[in-house]
């Protein structure tokens, strides 16, 4: 079982993970909100963190940047949710500190897969 | 006296600027003229490579409301994916009832899974049992599991009256 933070501003996206993840026995606490996500990262130790990238109020690369600079989330391992369309971007997340990604829509296999993959 | 500035000037200092404070006056000042050149600086806004600057330019665009409406109802048919996002979300935030009419319309030709989950979420909060054909409809022309429960969970919504 692994802790698991997601955050994205569509909560269609978050109930989507929550549901394929929780599955697995893994538990998942969601956010809309970079700001929120990351007082909740201050309080509790997450084992993998899965943010989008084009979200309000704060962006994912933003969000990476500031996980990064938590010193207990140095190596935490971040997963990335793109579109086809953001090629650049996934760049962009990588230099940021980002361990892997995943194009949107996926399924809830490719989306375990992924997980158990990065987040041993 | 302060001179009054153009909105070609203020656009290029608010790209400029790193001062927040800054930032948010020129910003206000901009949401006070709201014209069409603001309203295609913003557009233009949604292009740029700094983040930030793009969720400033969605959250003026919602701000603006009826103003920007014809504008990013334009944006749904761009061809960039993100850019079609970005239209739906500003037009499911608006306060004008033509921008969820807007990309209710836009369902029946969106082809992209991503956009079309978008403003499945959108009718599910803002629309009404009306959109219920119109939502199921998307299961069979996308046979896609994130399709399927975006559907779902938007007529759940629907009929519990959460909207």
């Amino acid at each position: 079982m692994k802790k698991i933070l997601a955050l994205d501003d569509s909560t269609t996206m978050l109930q989507s993970i929550k549901l394929s993840l929780l599955r697995k026995g893994h538990q998942v606490s969601t956010f809309t909100k970079g700001s929120e996500a990351l007082a909740m990262l201050g309080k509790e130790k997450f084992d993998l963190i899965i943010t989008d990238l084009n979200m309000p109020e704060m962006d994912g690369i933003t969000f990476i940047q500031k996980v990064r600079a938590l010193s207990n989330y140095k190596f935490t391992p971040i997963l990335v949710l793109t579109t086809e369309s953001q090629a650049a971007k996934k760049e962009q997340a990588r230099k940021a500190g980002a361990t892997a990604w995943i194009t949107k829509p996926f399924t809830p296999e490719q989306l375990l897969m992924v997980v158990e993959k990065i987040a041993r | 006296m302060s001179k009054e500035r153009g909105a070609q000037e203020l656009f290029t200092k608010l790209i400029r600027t790193e001062d927040l404070f800054e930032r948010e006056k020129i910003y206000i000042e901009l949401l006070k003229k709201a014209d069409d050149e603001i309203i295609s600086g913003f557009i233009e806004l949604l292009y740029h490579d700094d983040p930030s600057l793009r969720n400033l330019a969605i959250e003026a665009l919602v701000q603006l409301d009826a103003k920007a409406f014809p504008e990013v109802k334009k944006l749904l048919l761009s061809e960039d994916e993100d850019i079609r996002i970005f239209a739906a979300n500003i037009l499911g935030e608006m306060k004008d009832p033509r921008g969820i009419a807007a990309i209710r319309d836009h369902l029946l030709s969106e082809t992209n899974v991503n956009v079309v989950a978008w403003i499945v979420e959108y009718l599910g909060e803002y629309g009404n049992d009306e959109d219920i054909p119109l939502l199921e409809s998307l299961r069979e022309k996308f046979k896609q599991p994130f399709i399927e429960f975006a559907v779902n969970r938007a007529i759940q919504s629907l009929k519990s009256g959460g909207n």
